[in-house]
């Protein structure tokens, strides 16, 4: 302790050094903190997006459904069982049955391949609440206002090519698994918005019971999606949900089904890691040269503190506690100068565009424990910055060191 | 007064001598701060042109596999999902004559785009099928060539073929050289079906959505499929130079005329351009935290340099060095130490970014289905501002620590220790 309060008073030795360095580390951590805050909430966003308003945040098929080359035939029950059975995992809240399937949608003179989603209104929105919202302006959602099955939301560019507008009338057809060919009529209650470049324009969701009857599929699903209470969480819940529902069940995670986002997201990791080390070198450089300084005009000092008994690794000691003050000093500045950053545009909403999308705000936020990863790798930057020097330090001859000017 | 150096007695004025002599007389010091500097600019430069390479890749692999340099297609046909063959336009030879006469312009090739049905095996599958004149197709889109994982090419002439994507040819489950039905309406309603070799597979399994069962016939067949005469839905341009897209835009739309509609692929893939520019700006804002910590380490460099050698400032004064001589003196020294830093990183970095590019590296990109071949690239004018940048913000640094060397009182001076 007595050391350490003796490395603070070295350091206030020389203000301005110490603040030109520690202005670096600060510099340095307060870009670390923004560029997490900002690029953080933006995956955030995105993953929001794809979880609430399209997959949910984990999915149950039959084993060999995705890919298979006529998914409609391995289907699972439509049963409160088998959804109470995927309740009872710890950490699920919501389950929504589904069914996916392909088939043409015509306003009597043009026809379009459609891939169309069906949804139950009654329990679909507990897990992508934003499917209530992912509309565009004027459109009503499934089931929203007076119950009635005969129901569709298309996507926009497919509405227009076929000149439907809201109360149209347009006709699906599909082949259920295990029927002829079937159409039915459906009303035009709402559009669908195409926000990246990505999704297919051919989209269209339905009522469950309508995908029901056209099919013939009564009593079955193709898919059921899971929504959790913490998105962190995820992999241990699906594994959970994994083991509970045995091997005849496919559990994917939404990033298993989303491999662009979670390539994005990965390489934002490694983008913010390749940051930090270049902010490490640049940083520890300038920290180098002030310990150096510090050291050859302190070498009678330390001559003087070795002869009257002061031990080698107590002055090492000495120059490496200064070394963790100017990080947790600039460490610390830094951290909260960019959690004030980050937490004023948070406050404000910064409106940007991902590429190919349309104009979403975020709100940057950091989390705690990243401003203590901060501060934590200032200061083990710096001390490993300052190993050089307080081992010359500490190797000096008590004799030369004193006869030296 | 320059023994010990090793750049001998220069031709070089005076201050600029006495400035070498200093940044040289703490080797070390110097090295460090020069070192700094190194690392950020080398760096810099070295993502900026890796970065450069990705987003040129980007921008062929969109252009040259899928997009082509300019499309033409009858006025409201871009808005419409369901391949109306209504909007359809010419595709004889005086028509394309009129797109190839435009300077610039190298190739245009026709296409037509309409959803049938492949059939085989009495399996039958909905699938959008892409008729192309392969001879021409493969000038617009190179790089679509590459996509073709198993078999060849569309034939020019002889048996009708097909190539068809991987999920559509397992789903009616051909294999290369099989034969397949393909049925599909024609303007009038009326289905027609034609028999077609099965000579290529496109792409690979787990292709990225949204369209996963496609295939191609030649134009030919697919004019006789749909009974069109010789028309097309789109022509897709190729130009000499990708850069002069929007240049030629209004050109071709003038040969055109009003009824068709000219876009490039800025307007189909705006994708790629908002990418380009969220990275850039992410760069810049990088790149300048580097520069500025590492233009701290000049300022402190700086800082201690003054300080140690207040007597010898005494000194300088005392025998008629002017102040505006001190102050260029430090400020000399600093632009050494940035510039010589500066050059150093950019040297080095250039010379690895040309190595690489030369060998050109291969990289993973999400959106795509296969490895991208990137070449790293750096114009001189991006590192000769990081260079000026750099000898600026050196000199900007030292701005403070010299204005005080130049304003020591020499009686002052000379007493301190």
């Amino acid at each position: 302790m007595r050391l350490f309060l003796l490395a603070l008073r070295n350091l206030m030795r020389n203000k301005r050094r110490t603040l030109l360095t520690a202005l670096a580390i600060f510099i340095g951590a307060a870009a670390l903190v923004v560029l997490q805050g900002f690029a953080k909430s933006l995956l955030d966003v995105m993953v929001d997006i794809i979880v609430l308003s399209k997959s949910g945040a984990i999915q149950v098929h039959r084993r060999d459904h995705i890919g298979s080359d006529n998914p409609l035939k391995l289907t699972m029950p439509h049963d409160p069982a088998l959804v109470a059975r995927i309740l009872s995992v710890p950490g699920i809240t919501a389950v929504a049955p589904q069914i996916g399937f392909e088939g043409v949608i015509s306003n009597g003179s043009e026809a379009a391949v459609l891939k169309a989603l069906a949804i139950d209104p009654a329990v679909e929105y507990t897990v992508c609440t934003k499917r209530l919202t992912n509309l565009t302006l004027g459109s009503r959602a499934l089931g929203a206002g007076q119950r009635h099955e005969r129901e569709v939301l298309i996507s926009k560019p497919l509405a227009d090519s076929l000149g439907a507008k809201q109360g149209s009338t347009l006709v699906v057809q599909s082949a259920g698994p295990h029927a002829p060919l079937n159409a039915l009529d459906l009303e035009v209650v709402g559009f669908l918005p195409i926000r990246h470049f990505s999704e297919s324009k051919r989209q269209a969701t339905v009522t469950l019971s309508f995908a029901q009857e056209l099919l013939s599929m009564k009593g079955e699903v193709t898919a059921y999606i899971v929504g959790v209470s913490n998105l962190d969480e995820v992999d241990q819940i699906a594994a959970r949900l994994r083991t509970a529902l045995g091997s005849d069940y496919d559990v994917r995670s939404w990033y298993d089904l989303d491999t662009r986002t979670r390539e994005a997201t990965n390489n934002y990791r490694y983008a913010l890691g390749f940051v930090a080390v270049v902010l490490f070198v640049l940083v520890a450089a300038g920290c180098i040269n002030t310990m150096l300084m510090s050291v050859y005009e302190r070498v009678r000092e330390i001559g003087t503190m070795l002869a009257v008994g002061v031990r080698r690794w107590q002055v090492m000691l000495l120059f490496l506690w200064e070394a963790v003050a100017l990080g947790l000093f600039g460490g610390l500045g830094g951290s909260a100068a960019g959690y004030l950053l980050v937490r004023w545009l948070g406050w404000r909403g910064v409106t940007l565009r991902p590429p190919g999308g349309e104009l979403t705000i975020i709100r940057p936020n950091v989390g705690f424990g990243f401003l203590c990863a901060v501060v934590g790798f200032a200061v083990v930057s710096t001390v490993l910055a300052a190993l050089y020097p307080a081992r010359k330090a500490a190797r000096l001859r008590p004799v030369d060191a004193l006869r030296a000017t | 007064m320059l023994k010990g150096m090793p750049f001998g007695p220069l031709l070089l004025p005076p201050l600029l001598r006495i400035a070498i002599r200093n940044v040289w007389r703490n080797r070390r010091r110097s090295l460090l701060t020069v070192l700094a500097l190194f690392l950020g600019i080398g760096i810099l430069v070295s993502v900026r042109s890796l970065l450069s390479g990705l987003q040129a890749t980007l921008r062929d692999e969109v252009v040259l596999s899928q997009t082509g340099a300019l499309q033409v297609h009858r006025v409201g046909f871009l808005n419409s999902v369901s391949f109306s063959l209504e909007l359809d336009l010419p595709a004889d030879d005086v028509f394309l004559a009129k797109i190839t006469a435009v300077p610039g312009v190298k190739v245009a090739s026709p296409r037509i785009s309409f959803p049938g049905m492949a059939n085989a095996n009495d399996t039958t599958a909905f699938a959008v099928f892409t008729g192309i004149d392969p001879r021409r197709e493969f000038e617009v889109c190179p790089r679509r060539a590459e996509l073709i994982s198993v078999g060849a090419m569309l034939a020019q002439s002889g048996p009708a073929s097909t190539i068809l994507s991987h999920d559509l040819a397992r789903l009616i489950g051909v294999a290369i050289g099989e034969r397949a039905t393909l049925l599909a309406n024609d303007k009038d309603g009326v289905l027609n079906a034609i028999d077609l070799n099965y000579v290529g597979m496109y792409g690979q399994a787990h292709m990225p959505p949204p369209e996963k069962k496609f295939g191609f016939v030649p134009l030919a067949m697919a004019q006789e499929v749909l009974r069109m005469g010789p028309r097309a839905t789109e022509i897709v341009v190729a130009i000499d130079k990708l850069d002069d897209a929007e240049k030629l835009k209004p050109l071709v739309q003038a040969a055109v005329g009003p009824t068709y509609e000219v876009t490039s692929w800025r307007d189909v893939a705006a994708f790629v351009e908002d990418t380009i520019a969220i990275q850039n700006i992410v760069l810049d804002v990088l790149g300048g935290i580097f520069l500025l910590v590492a233009l701290l380490g000049i300022a402190n460099t700086m800082f201690m340099s003054v300080s140690e050698r207040i007597r010898e400032i005494g000194t300088m004064m005392a025998v008629g060095v002017r102040r505006w001589q001190i102050l260029t003196l430090f400020l000399l020294e600093a632009m050494l130490i940035g510039v010589s830093g500066a050059l150093l990183g950019a040297v080095v970095g250039s010379c690895w970014v040309l190595y690489l590019g030369s060998k050109g590296m291969l990289l993973r990109a999400g959106i795509f289905d296969k490895p991208l071949h990137v070449h790293p690239t750096i114009g001189p004018g991006y590192v000769l501002s990081v260079v000026a940048l750099a000898a600026l913000g050196a000199v900007l640094a030292a701005l403070l620590p010299s204005l005080r060397a130049s304003r020591l009182r020499p009686v002052e001076a000379l007493d301190s220790l």
